[in-house]
């Protein structure tokens, strides 16, 4: 199969994966406050109660949803920079085969 | 369930204003899902194996996870909204009924009940003859009141039992993902990166090398097992599982059994009641114990089993065996090799060959009936 990596493409990409995560909570955070207000104001309701576990339900997802997107830039970033390394130590192996070698007039 | 006064009081607006928010949370959401697949599919674009594969693997997971998340949040902030306006407009319906029988002279008891107020009674009271026709009547216009009244609360109580069970349900169906953040996950695509970046070789070249050291972990884990047996024997009860014929020289069955010490301390096994009976067989179990020592690792436990079974074998072999026995009692495969190297001299801490010091050794006395002058190299 076709192996091509930009590495300093994919490590950007890794980052912008990282920096995306925590937007994930613009969701819970909205709720939170129209949560709370419903709850308070609506005293006696079994509403304003399903309304708060249903803000925290929604953090909760959300939470993961940031770890989860802030481990997969980890990993991408990782993977950008493993194959940099594979890369470097094929090309010193190459160097020092290369070094082994003699050189001059060989005949 | 809310009472009648929670239902005067309560805002229903604000559970419509919340699912409003819902609503928008979803857009919110949607919109980090959007992005999400630009940033994904700006990754795609500059790396193309089979750990991007696995990346892209996990990127579906996440963008359905959240398109079922923008879904549930969509559904919920529905169900929200036309409960919170059917709750509105009932609550408002029981204010404005509560405020028109106010209105009109009557009280309204928190129950709900309606009855007749200050001003009624004293009108009853000033009508008359009428008073019992006026009372009357407004004690039916109390009634219908109260009943008007306990419907709406009941219709209120029926929609927010409804909604909140709604809303508790969306609330359950919110699983969030689980984590990544176990080590074997995170070596997971780097390892698929190295595979393929490794020199861009063939990655069954990598799968194949890997198996090379699988196989060699496999014998060396055999070989280990293969000695791990008899350490276990040693190590465990060695009056358990005795080897039923020890190695026993030709020519030496005849000689005299020597008593065999408990052999459960190997550090007694030199500690003979007389070392006078077991004189000569220092110098021969040496050569015992040499020969066992050069054994792998199952030889030297059998060695130290015989001894332990009371064979033939002289006592002098007890320092090999006791040694051998150390040396598998330390437990690693290699710590047994090392013991066997070393024979019945190797084997045995400092403290051991203080006490074999005390064996008194008499070159006159062929105790083994081997050691003839013409054998000896060394005259």
């Amino acid at each position: 199969m076709t192996v091509h990596m930009d590495v300093e493409g994919v490590r950007t990409g890794g980052t912008g994966l990282r920096a995306l995560a925590p937007n994930s909570q613009a969701a819970p955070r909205r709720v939170e406050r129209p949560a709370a207000s419903a709850a308070d104001r609506n005293r006696g309701f079994a509403t304003g109660d399903a309304g708060r576990r249903w803000q925290t339900s929604l953090q909760t997802v959300a939470s993961a949803v940031e770890r989860r997107l802030t481990w997969q830039g980890d990993q991408v970033v990782g993977s950008a920079d493993d194959a940099e390394a594979n890369d470097v130590a094929t090309g010193n192996r190459f160097a020092a085969i290369q070094n082994q070698i003699p050189t001059g007039a060989t005949r | 369930m809310p009472t009648y006064q929670d239902a005067l009081a309560a805002e229903p607006s604000e559970f419509v204003a919340y699912a409003a928010e819902m609503t928008a949370a979803a857009s919110d959401l949607a919109t980090q899902q959007a992005e999400y697949g630009e940033k994904v599919a700006g990754i795609n674009q500059n790396w193309r194996d089979t750990a991007n594969d696995a990346f892209n693997g996990e990127a579906g997971t996440v963008a359905a996870h959240l398109t079922q998340v923008v879904g549930e949040i969509t559904t919920a902030a529905g169900s929200l909204a036309a409960a919170g306006s059917q709750m509105l407009t009932e609550c408002t319906l029981l204010r404005v009924a509560d405020a028109a029988l106010k209105a009109v002279g009557f009280d309204v008891q928190p129950a709900p009940l309606v009855t007749l107020g200050a001003a009624q009674r004293t009108a009853i009271a000033m009508a008359g003859p009428f008073g019992g026709l006026i009372e009357a009547a407004l004690q039916a216009q109390a009634l219908a009141g109260t009943l008007g009244l306990q419907t709406l609360t009941t219709l209120v109580n029926a929609a927010d039992a409804t909604a909140g069970a709604a809303l508790s349900a969306a609330a359950d169906l919110l699983k969030p993902l689980d984590d990544k953040t176990s080590a074997g996950d995170d070596d997971s695509m780097n390892k698929m990166a190295e595979d393929h970046s490794d020199g861009g070789d063939d990655s069954s070249e990598g799968s194949e090398e890997e198996s090379e050291e699988e196989k060699e972990e496999e014998e060396e884990q055999t070989e280990e097992e293969q000695e791990e047996p008899g350490e276990e024997d040693q190590a465990g009860d060695p009056s358990a599982e005795q080897p039923t014929t020890p190695e026993t020289p030709s020519g030496m069955e005849d000689l005299a059994q020597p008593e065999t010490p408990d052999l459960d301390n190997p550090w007694d096994a030199s500690e003979l009641a007389d070392p006078e009976d077991f004189s000569g067989g220092l110098a021969g179990g040496g050569g015992l114990g040499g020969g066992a020592g050069g054994l792998p690792g199952g030889g030297l436990s059998t060695g130290g089993a015989g001894v332990a079974a009371g064979s033939s074998v002289p006592m002098g072999a007890m320092g090999a065996g006791g040694g051998a026995a150390l040396a598998a009692g330390a437990g690693s495969g290699a710590g047994g090799m090392m013991g066997g190297g070393r024979g019945g001299g190797g084997g045995r801490s400092e403290d051991e060959n203080a006490r074999e010091s005390n064996l008194i050794e008499d070159p006159d006395e062929d105790v083994w009936g081997i050691g003839k002058a013409a054998d000896d190299m060394y005259e």
